[in-house]
């Protein structure tokens, strides 16, 4: 097995250039982080770094295990956030914190300037409707529905905390993406969400934020976290990062936020006329087209769905093999690979950061999406084997026995043959099923088709969803028709109906 | 030679074979007779050593018929089942030279030997590229028999043989099955239901009833002096059978 980490390893850094000093940086989910990542990337990008920012990378955990495993070197982080979520001590003074991330090898600058608090946000129409301006005011309205975002329903600093602080006793509660939660709002099907104070679309949406009279929601200063390796290695990087600090205002941040959500325009281009306006460096944007977009995530698409079918098709043969010869070896087998494909694969790519870290592999990027597809690939391709080699018939095996030929021969000669139809169509599965799955690589920094969805989704772009939707569904198609190629070419004729 | 000692054979709690004999002489063809279940394919399988005998000793010439010796058994066998038991996916030629392209026979070799077997078979040549489902029962069967013979082995096993074929057909190969067996001076074990059948290859015939031999002897002698009920009986059914 440790080998198989090995040989994927090799794959994955086939696909990405290897400069010597290479930066990684981070960002959330969500517009701002990927503008602030953005920035970044683009305000240290020089000959001599090889920049490269995996945007919408994840959630809050994803980004400090990367962060903490050297996966990523910067992100932008919100001190809020890292108080109550990541070191759970909302006291912690500033210096205890600055130690705190000093020993594990964490530098943060000072704030860049604006604090984007969570919030909660209704309908304007509605909340003047129903009187509510107080997030108190909201305890006398227990048949409203709220919508949380998935994070902000687990985090301390959110939902459960907040319930307890103003004894809310709504019971209708949903958790939901946040891009997704905004058109919930829209068309009545909740009433109540979260925001960010910096966020776009409150004035989008003609939303109402909801006075935190209770003060619950602590402050949420916009920071970068990074490694202090960084300081040693490109100490141009951490100038750059402190040269951020008191630059962008709570309006800045609105404003670069719904120069991206309202006005249509790229974090890049946002970014670039941040950087352009404030520190005299000119940015060439080679904003790529649709075309080149395209054909890029193709590769990656293509890339994530070969490498990992690969992998699947050279240990689910031999399983199925070994599974039809062993009846009871087959059923462990192929209850073990079952498995897998009952783990929800955000969860699964999630799992995998961790003791990917532990071999010494990326937590992000490629590798974990290539081992869930992988994984995910096996049980078509187990199983088909297993009913291929299992229909045929007693006495041609016999035939075969009785014939004298060597187990080699009959298993590459006869058995394989035989049963080449139904193990093409578990591969013909396995494969269609990974083109879509592979989506959800974008969600771990794998890139792919998934990453104009996930862009799409959070920018609530039809086109951009389309941008990742369509090729993939094409791409499944071409992938039947290969596959039927395949089997034409393979299959020998006599088997052919 | 092929001799069978004191064998026995269950299937699970089925005792398909129970302290059974059975001596088949170098160069004669046998029939073993029987119903469905009577245990006449047993009989064959465990020869093949596709199934191993529970008790008692089997012997292919000075072969026992066990685990290490299977190996060399299957060489001196040649093995014919209903419908030819063709591989599917190989035409009738690969079929053919499957074992011997194994054993590395050179391309000449092969020809030769083809060339003498489909003659022999009356085999059309022309047939030799296609795959079984677009070749008729009798020469799918005409096919499996020159795949069995093509390595010259001493010994062949036929269970069924020509029990998917029409009557035509089936007689046609019959008389041919009769010209090759009586040349080739082979050790032949037949398994057949067809009282005919066995009675037109076979210089001798065991009828067999649950896993017991009832009756041995010629066709003539079984017919002429039925020794059982049961034996009368089968001889009677099958006669009305083929005047019908």
């Amino acid at each position: 097995m440790k080998y198989f980490f090995y040989i994927l390893f090799i794959f994955s850094t086939m696909n990405s250039a290897n400069a010597t000093e290479s930066i990684q940086i981070g960002s959330k989910k969500f517009t701002e982080s990927v503008i602030l990542g953005e920035i970044v990337h683009l305000g240290i990008q020089s000959d001599t770094l090889q920049v490269k920012h995996i945007a919408e990378l994840g959630g809050t955990r994803i980004l400090w295990n990367a962060l903490l495993a050297g996966n990523i070197d910067i992100y932008p982080e919100y001190t809020g956030t890292l108080r109550l979520e990541l070191i759970k001590n909302e006291k912690i003074t500033e210096s205890d914190l600055k130690l705190f991330l000093k020993e594990k090898g964490i530098g943060i600058t000072n704030s860049i300037g604006f604090n984007n608090t969570y919030a909660v946000a209704m309908n304007k129409k509605r909340a003047e409707g129903l009187g509510i301006n107080k997030i108190s005011d909201l305890a006398k309205f227990p048949e409203l529905k709220l919508g949380w975002a998935e994070e902000f329903l687990k985090r301390n600093d959110g939902w459960p905390g907040l319930k307890q602080k103003y004894l809310l006793p709504h019971r209708m509660i949903k958790g939901l993406d946040h891009d997704i939660a905004y058109r919930a709002l829209d068309s009545g099907d909740i009433d109540v969400m979260d925001a960010y104070s910096t966020d776009a679309s409150i004035e989008h949406y003609n939303l109402k934020i909801l006075t935190d009279d209770k003060n619950y929601f602590p402050r949420y200063d916009a920071v970068f976290l990074y490694r202090l390796e960084l300081k040693e290695k490109a100490p141009e990087v951490v100038h750059f990062l402190s040269s951020l600090e008191g630059k962008i205002s709570e309006e800045k941040m609105i404003e670069l936020n719904s120069a991206v959500k309202i006005h249509g325009r790229s974090e890049s281009a946002v970014a670039a006329n941040f950087i352009e306006t404030n520190f005299q460096k000119t940015i060439e944007l080679n904003a790529p087209s649709l075309y080149e977009r395209l054909w890029t995530r193709t590769k990656e698409h293509i890339y994530l769905v070969a490498i990992s079918l690969f992998f699947a098709c050279i240990f689910a043969i031999p399983m199925g093999i070994i599974a039809e010869k062993h009846q009871w070896t087959g059923k462990v087998l192929i209850s073990i690979v079952g498995i897998f494909q009952t783990i929800p694969a955000l969860a699964l790519l999630v799992v995998l950061i961790k003791p990917l870290n532990w071999v010494g592999l990326r937590g992000i990027g490629d590798t974990p999406a290539l081992i869930a597809l992988f994984l995910y690939g096996l049980l078509p391709i187990l199983r088909n084997t297993h009913s291929g080699l299992s229909q045929i018939s007693t006495s041609l095996r016999e035939t075969a026995s009785v014939l004298g030929l060597a187990p080699h021969s009959k298993l590459f000669k006869i058995d394989l043959p035989l049963a080449l139809p139904f193990i093409l169509s578990g591969i013909k599965t396995s494969a269609v099923m990974t083109v879509g799955f592979a989506t959800l690589g974008a969600l771990v920094g794998a890139g792919g088709y998934g990453q104009p969805i996930l862009t799409g989704i959070r920018l609530d772009s039809y086109s951009l969803i389309l941008e990742g939707a369509i090729p993939s569904a094409i791409l499944a198609i071409l992938m039947q028709l290969f596959f039927e190629l395949i089997e034409s070419l393979f299959v020998s004729p006599g088997l052919r109906k | 030679m092929i001799t069978l000692n004191a064998v026995s054979k269950s299937f699970g709690s089925a005792s398909v074979l129970k302290n059974f004999h059975l001596e088949i002489p170098s160069g004669k063809t046998i029939a073993l007779l029987g119903l469905s279940g009577s245990g006449k394919t047993t009989v064959l399988k465990l020869i093949a050593g596709i199934h191993l005998a529970d008790q008692g000793q089997i012997r292919v010439d000075e072969l026992e018929v066990n685990s290490t010796n299977i190996k060399k058994i299957r060489e001196k066998i040649g093995y014919v089942i209903q419908d030819g038991g063709l591989f599917p996916h190989l035409t009738a030629i690969e079929n053919i030279e499957l074992m011997a392209k194994e054993r590395g026979w050179s391309t000449m070799e092969r020809k030769n030997r083809l060339e003498e077997l489909a003659d022999l078979t009356k085999l059309p040549t022309s047939l030799l590229k296609k795959y079984p489902k677009a070749l008729s029962g009798g020469q799918r069967q005409r096919v499996g028999i020159i795949r069995a013979m093509f390595l010259n082995p001493d010994v062949y096993l036929l269970d069924e043989p020509l029990g998917a074929l029409d009557p035509i057909t089936r007689s046609d190969l019959q008389e041919e099955l009769q010209i090759i067996f009586s040349q080739m001076k082979k050790t032949v074990l037949l398994v057949t239901h067809d009282l005919h059948e066995a009675a037109f290859l076979a210089d001798a015939v065991y009828l067999l009833n649950k896993g017991q031999i009832i009756q041995q002897g010629t066709m003539q002698e079984i017919v002429n002096n039925p020794n059982s009920d049961f034996v009368k009986k089968f001889v009677n059914a099958q006669r009305g059978a083929s005047l019908n």
